[in-house]
This record gives C-alpha cells, sequence and structure tokens, in this order.
C-alpha cells in the first residue's frame, strides 16, 4: 500500500538495510537512498533511533553533511540540500519480501516497508528530485496493495483457438525457441559463419527509463539478438532501426554525452536547443542551471576561472517553437539575463547559422581566438581541426563573401519568425567578451527539438555555432552535449549486417567521402545530398536503409517472419505498431 | 499478507471520517491514535507457555499461569482541531488571506468558481497548505490563473482541483485543509488536512 493520504509516514528502522542507487529515469542519475525494514520496526523521529544518517564532505562544490537528521523538527525549505529530507507520501510503499537471513530470497514472506528517498549526500541532485524520481518509492516499487502490483502479468500467455490461455515456464521458452530455430533453419541465409535468423525481426529494449533496461539487461539483448539468432533487423524504443539517434555530433568531433553538470554550474552562457530540461531533465535544470543564472555558483566560478576574471550569474538562452516551462523557468529565474527564442518549426539551421553570422562580423577578434586554440590543439596534441571545411563553413552555411550581414539577418528573420534584434542579442550574449576582456564561456545543450527531424545537419549547425564560441575548448564552463533522456547502459556486438551487404553503418558525408574518394568538399555534399535526398521519393526503400535497415518499413511491407518484442510497450512507443 | 489485511481493518477502524462537502472530497481522515503515555500500574494476567525438554526422547509441552504487575502503555489520541480560519466577510474573490492552522501555515482563497472541497454559498472557499510538496518553498497565488505557484523551483498546483499538481516537480497534492461552514455566522473552519504537510513525517 503506499501512504497517500494517510497524514503520516513511518521513518525507517534503525536497522533498516541500506541501499545506495541511482534513478532509473532520465539521463542526470539523481542519487538515491533506499531502506528496506520490517512492518513493526518503525524508527522515532530522534536523531539514532531511526535508519537514517549521512556523511558526505564533498571538496568540489564545497558541502559538508553529517550525522543523522532531527525529524522532531519540521523540514525547513530546502532542507534536503543540507541533509534534512522530508520523507514524502509519494516515497515510501509497503510491500511484502522474503526473508533474507538464511540466504537471499529463501525464507518465509514478510511485510516490510521500502522508502526511496532522494540523497542529501549526492553531488547531482542534492535531495532534489523530479516528480519522476520522487515517486520512486510508492509508484514503482512493486506491492500487493498497489494498483499497478495488481495487474502485474504473473504467467506466460499463449493464444490456443483465439483466447489467451495461461501456460508453464517451460513450455513458453521451449515454444519460443523452436518457432525462432525452425525460422532460421528454414529461411535463414548463410554468409560462412552459420546461418542468420533475418527473417526474425526484432523490437527491443535498448535503454532504462521507459524503454526497459539496463548494462546487463542490454547486453543479454545484443548477445541473444545479435550474436545468438544474427538478425540484422532490429528496431529499438524510439526509431525504427538500431543504429546512431545524432550522429552528426560524433562526426563533428566532441560526441553527444560529454555532459558535466559542473560545467553547467561555471558556464558564463547557457544555451539549451530544443531541449525542455526544465520537464525532462529536471534536476539538472531546476538545480544546476537555476542556481548559475541565480548567482548561486558565483563563490564556485571564482574557485576555477582565471584570476581576475569576473564570475557573475550566467545568461540562459532558451530555444524552442513553443513557450515552454523551460522558457518560462528561465525568464522568471533569469529575469533580463533570460533570453527565449521561438523559431518556426525546422529552422533552426538557419538560426544557428545568422547567430554564427553576427558573432563572426562583430566579435571577429573573439572568434579568431578560439579558432587559434583549436589549429593549436591541432597541431600540439592532434585534435581534428579541419581547416578547409571551416572555410567551407564560412562561405556556404554562414555566407560569407556572398551576402551582406543585413540580407542573412533579413532573411533569417523571414524564415526562423525571429526577430532580428533578437538574433543580435542572442550573438552578443554569446560572444561578447566580459569585462577585462576574457572570453565568455559557453555551454549548450541540445535535445528532442533537433534530433527529432532530419537531424544531421541541424546538429552539426549547432556544433559549428559550439565551434566558434569556443564551447569547444574543454575549459570548465564549456560544453557543447546532447541532453540524452534516459539512463543507458550499452555492451556487446551490434547487429550484423543486412543480407545484402557486408558493410553496417550510419549515412554520413564522411563515410561517403573515403568510398567514393572524393577530395573536393564541393562536390562532396553536392553528391552527397543527391545520395541521400536526391532519392528519398524515387526509391522504395530510403539510402540509409541499405546499411541499417528500417525494420519498420520492411515489417509493414510485409517482410519477416517472427516479430520478437522484448520489453517494449509498442503500443505507446512504435508510431508502426 | 494476512497479518497485513489485520493490519489495515485495525487501522481503520480507529479512524473517523466525515463528508467533507457536497462536491467531491469525500471520506477524509480527521483523526487518528497516534502515540502513548505510560499509565498508572495495573494487574495483568499473563499466560506462559514453556517447553521443557525432559531426558526421556519425548517432549512434553506445560502451561503455567502466574500473575505479574506491568506498566500498561494507554493509547492517547491526537485529532485534527476545529479552528476558526475566517469569516466569508474577510474573502474576496483573487484576495487571498494566510492564516495557521495547528501550527501549519495554510492560504484561505475565495476562487470565483466552484473548486473540489470549496465551502460557502458558490463552493468556492478552499485553504491549503503553503508549503511546497517538493522541497518546502513558500507558495504564492497567481490570481490570473488561478494557481498556487512555488518561486524556487516553478511548481504550480491548481487549488480549484484539490491541490493537483499541474507543472513542476512535486509528486504529491499540495495538502488542502478541510473546511466547514457555518451558514449563520458565515464562519470558516478548519478541520484537518487531507495529506502529510510537508516538513513533517504526521501531520498529528
Amino acid at each position: 500500500m503506499s501512504f497517500r493520504g494517510e497524514g503520516k509516514v513511518p521513518l525507517p528502522s534503525p536497522r533498516a538495510e541500506y541501499h545506495p542507487t541511482i534513478c532509473r529515469f532520465c539521463n542526470v542519475a539523481c542519487g538515491y537512498d533506499v531502506y528496506v525494514w520490517p512492518v513493526g520496526e518503525e524508527g522515532s523521529p530522534e536523531p539514532g533511533k531511526h535508519g537514517i544518517r549521512y556523511k558526505v564532505v564533498d571538496e568540489v562544490y564545497g558541502r559538508t553533511i553529517e550525522g543523522a537528521p532531527d525529524f522532531r523538527q519540521p523540514a525547513a525549505v530546502l532542507s534536503a540540500e543540507r541533509g534534512r529530507p522530508w520523507i514524502s507520501e509519494g516515497m515510501i510503499v509497503r510491500t511484502i519480501r522474503r526473508d533474507w537471513s538464511r540466504g537471499r530470497g529463501t525464507g518465509e514472506w514478510r511485510e516490510v516497508y521500502v522508502a526511496v528517498i532522494p540523497s542529501p549526500e549526492c553531488p547531482i541532485n542534492w535531495g532534489n528530485h523530479s516528480i519522476r524520481g520522487g515517486t520512486q518509492g510508492a509508484d514503482r516499487v512493486w506491492s500487493p496493495w498497489t494498483i499497478t502490483g495488481a495487474r502485474r502479468l504473473k504467467y506466460p500467455l499463449v493464444r490456443f483457438g483465439g483466447r489467451l490461455e495461461r501456460v508453464s515456464w517451460d513450455y513458453a521458452i521451449d515454444l519460443v525457441a523452436r518457432v525462432v530455430k525452425g525460422v532460421i533453419d528454414r529461411w535463414g541465409i548463410d554468409r560462412g559463419f552459420g546461418k542468420e535468423g533475418h527473417d526474425v525481426f526484432a523490437h527491443r529494449a535498448d535503454h532504462g527509463g521507459g524503454g526497459g533496461g539496463a548494462m546487463i539487461y542490454n547486453t543479454v539483448h545484443n548477445l541473444f539478438f545479435f550474436v545468438g539468432v544474427r538478425t540484422a533487423f532490429a528496431r529499438i524504443h524510439n526509431r525504427p532501426f538500431f543504429g546512431p539517434e545524432n550522429p552528426a555530433i560524433e562526426d563533428a568531433g566532441p560526441g553527444a554525452m560529454n555532459n558535466s553538470l559542473h560545467d553547467l554550474r561555471l558556464a558564463d552562457v547557457i544555451i539549451f536547443w530544443g531541449a525542455n530540461s526544465f520537464s525532462t531533465a529536471t534536476v539538472m535544470f531546476i538545480k544546476h542551471a537555476l542556481d548559475n543564472v541565480r548567482g548561486a555558483t558565483v563563490g564556485e566560478k571564482r574557485r576555477w576561472f582565471k584570476d581576475g576574471e569576473p564570475a557573475e550569474p550566467a545568461y540562459i538562452i532558451v530555444v524552442d517553437p513553443r513557450d515552454s516551462e523551460t522558457a518560462k523557468a528561465a525568464r522568471a529565474a533569469g529575469g533580463e539575463r533570460a533570453l527565449t527564442l521561438h523559431p518556426k518549426p525546422g529552422t533552426d539551421i538557419v538560426l544557428a547559422n545568422a547567430i554564427a553570422r553576427v558573432i563572426y562580423e562583430r566579435y571577429r577578434d573573439v572568434v579568431e581566438e578560439h579558432v587559434n586554440a583549436y589549429r593549436q590543439a591541432r597541431d600540439e596534441w592532434g585534435f581534428g581541426w579541419d581547416e578547409d571545411a571551416y572555410k567551407l563553413y564560412l562561405e556556404e552555411a554562414l555566407q560569407v563573401g556572398r551576402k551582406s550581414l543585413d540580407e542573412v539577418l533579413a532573411e533569417a528573420e523571414r524564415i526562423t519568425g525571429v526577430s532580428r534584434s533578437d538574433i543580435e542579442r542572442a550573438a552578443e550574449i554569446i560572444a561578447k567578451p566580459k569585462e577585462g576582456g576574457y572570453l565568455k564561456r559557453v555551454w549548450l545543450m541540445y535535445e528532442k527539438g533537433i534530433i527529432w527531424n532530419q537531424n544531421y545537419r541541424s546538429i552539426y549547425a549547432l556544433v559549428d555555432l559550439c565551434a566558434i564560441a569556443g564551447a569547444l575548448r574543454g575549459m570548465p564552463g564549456n560544453g557543447c552535449q546532447r541532453q540524452g533522456g534516459h539512463q543507458e547502459g550499452y555492451a556487446g556486438p551490434n547487429p550484423p549486417p543486412p543480407p545484402w551487404t557486408n558493410e553496417r553503418h550510419h549515412v554520413s558525408p564522411w563515410w561517403f567521402k573515403e568510398k567514393e574518394g572524393i577530395r573536393d568538399y564541393r562536390e562532396l555534399f553536392r553528391r552527397w545530398y543527391e545520395h541521400v535526398y536526391g532519392t528519398y521519393f524515387r526509391e522504395k526503400w530510403a539510402v540509409a536503409d541499405s546499411y541499417m535497415p528500417t525494420t519498420d518499413f520492411r515489417l509493414e511491407a510485409g517482410q519477416g517472419k517472427v516479430l520478437w518484442v522484448s520489453d517494449q510497450d509498442n503500443y505507446r512507443l512504435g508510431p508502426s505498431a | 499478507m494476512g497479518s497485513g489485511e489485520n493490519e489495515k481493518g485495525l487501522t481503520m477502524t480507529r479512524r473517523q471520517f466525515i463528508l467533507a462537502s457536497a462536491t467531491g472530497v469525500a471520506g477524509l481522515v480527521v483523526g487518528y491514535l497516534a502515540g502513548r503515555a505510560t499509565a498508572p500500574a495495573r494487574e495483568v494476567t499473563t499466560t506462559v507457555t514453556q517447553a521443557r525438554t525432559e531426558t526421556v526422547t519425548a517432549t512434553e509441552t506445560v502451561t503455567e499461569t502466574e500473575t505479574v504487575t506491568q506498566a500498561v502503555e494507554k493509547p492517547v489520541e491526537k485529532r485534527y482541531e476545529k479552528v476558526k480560519v475566517a469569516n466569508i466577510s474577510e474573502l474576496a474573490v483573487g484576495k487571498p488571506v494566510t492564516r495557521t492552522y495547528m501550527g501549519k501555515p495554510i492560504v484561505v482563497i475565495k476562487l470565483g468558481e466552484p473548486a473540489d472541497g470549496g465551502v460557502g454559498p458558490e463552493r468556492d472557499i478552499v485553504a491549503f497548505s503553503t508549503f511546497c510538496t517538493h522541497m518546502g518553498g513558500g507558495l504564492f497565488y497567481d490570481a490570473q490563473n488561478k494557481t498556487l505557484v512555488c518561486p524556487i523551483h516553478f511548481s504550480v498546483f491548481d487549488p480549484a482541483r484539490g491541490g493537483m499538481v499541474v507543472v513542476g516537480h512535486a509528486t504529491e497534492y499540495l495538502p488542502q485543509v478541510i473546511l466547514e461552514y457555518d451558514e449563520k455566522t458565515g464562519d470558516i473552519y478548519a478541520v484537518g488536512f487531507t495529506r502529510l504537510v510537508y516538513g513533517v513525517e504526521s501531520n498529528l
């Protein structure tokens, strides 16, 4: 049972089991403390008479929490940050568990409480939580007395004569194994190392949160589908194929997931582009981004910045066609230091390039300093800076030497719907040096608003903007990354290539360059665009399908003999379900 | 599992339920037993069962009865108090008043639209804890949207829907104060909270 409406929650017993963990939902990975104790052994509010005790000395953030909270005193506002959490009715559940005293899962069933409390010790969340993490106790721990617990499917079901019948696990496993083996034997192809089950299509979980699964779980999936069955036709929770979601940022250099919340606390300029982080990466935004925007991290900045460098609250720019919760929260917390841009959907490339052009024209010396740093990194450290690509970017994307700044801004205003003054203001926030000539430390993060479209060029445009804004310089407070959606743990092989080729890769101009042996960049992009988009409506399958099969489309076209749905709610997640 | 059912049943018998209002908030806890205090000693009869193993192979069970004297804890009842928090003449639409109920700050709002748990002739007078159920921020009333908003992390609650979270990070409904309305005098009484108020582990 949950404790909602009780007006009272039990405290962990002094002898409660303690398990530190992280939240299973979004990429932020907040720390949680899990306590388990038998019903009837509730703790008392006095320190030492309950099971909660903290000890952390965090030298990076300058926090020390030590001792047991006193639950006789009501929690003050934000007191969880200082080691006095408030245990809400959503953090605790009453359930049953087998007695472990003679070995795990061997004894009698006993009633226990399970409390999942945001950890004040964790440097990620400081006791803060989102609406997802804060309900892990009441809503995510199984209990026979909750609605989700009562509805849980306990046995395999097989449809006989139109009706689902309960069968044993032995029967179900044997049945599934025979079907898959039979399909591979009859229709599988052999490329010299055993038959490959290309007629077994997999809609499979690939990571945590809504998609289900984590490191071990993913590894087992990979071994089964890609080594055992050896199918090339797999999809995961949010895309019709099994491949990278935003390969452009890998091709462009920094890689997708290099985020550090410490950089977010130190940045001078925070940019959320197509990321509704208030709702989707909550604690990262409401704790670290808002702390920075409100000036709570100025002391930390002084520790990491150069001597004499101004340490001030951050500016924040939110780009989203909607006036999202993130945009509203940024304005409410940042006031004059917040800028929210609302481009028409699908015009992000034009907006990013227009901002970059203003930076290039008005703050040329800033751009030169950043670019020289990259050149130096290339010469001294082997950093992959491509001078030809940079020149091409200036000419083709920023239209330098082709159109005047006025023409570019007028065009951008017309296409994006963002006013010229807002574009200029964004460029000024990003690039205008701080007092004393110190360059701003820029941090940019993007997510689904950029990712869920034809995203290669839009992501490239953002990474290019990061490059000339210095966000790729790798100093404290810099960052250029994807936000990410869920917890992800991944190990194991990729799927084999589809039956018609021996290569499996995503569609990238850089791979195309190697394959076709094209040296000239203009030639490369002309032919690559023709290769990728020119055939889009003329061919049955998109070009990408040749190398990374679009499992959904082929399934809809009637291909495949078995569709294996593994821990995915396709009704919700798969558009072609 | 069996004892769990019993425990639940026992808990239920300890409670008193009232029908808070005609507009929907039904059956809310207004009081229960909490805490114990030591009462004067009295005599009780205890039955002691002992298993005595003889040197022979058989095991014999002997029941003895003895009389001992021990202190017994007498349950002390804690209940929500009935407290006058406002008179209808003090309230105007969009002008909430802050009060204290059982040591906890609350806000009494005349919403101008019928509300879950609302009292008064228009069924639009409600009262809530002013602590955000996310991390305890002090809420303010946004009269334009008729919501209660936390200025720290921007959780938003709907006072017309029993304190439902409409935006943000609070996992729990905002605890609503159960109100009673005296039609003769226009007095508004608080008689309980619907949920656990931020900061405490027990409302009582």
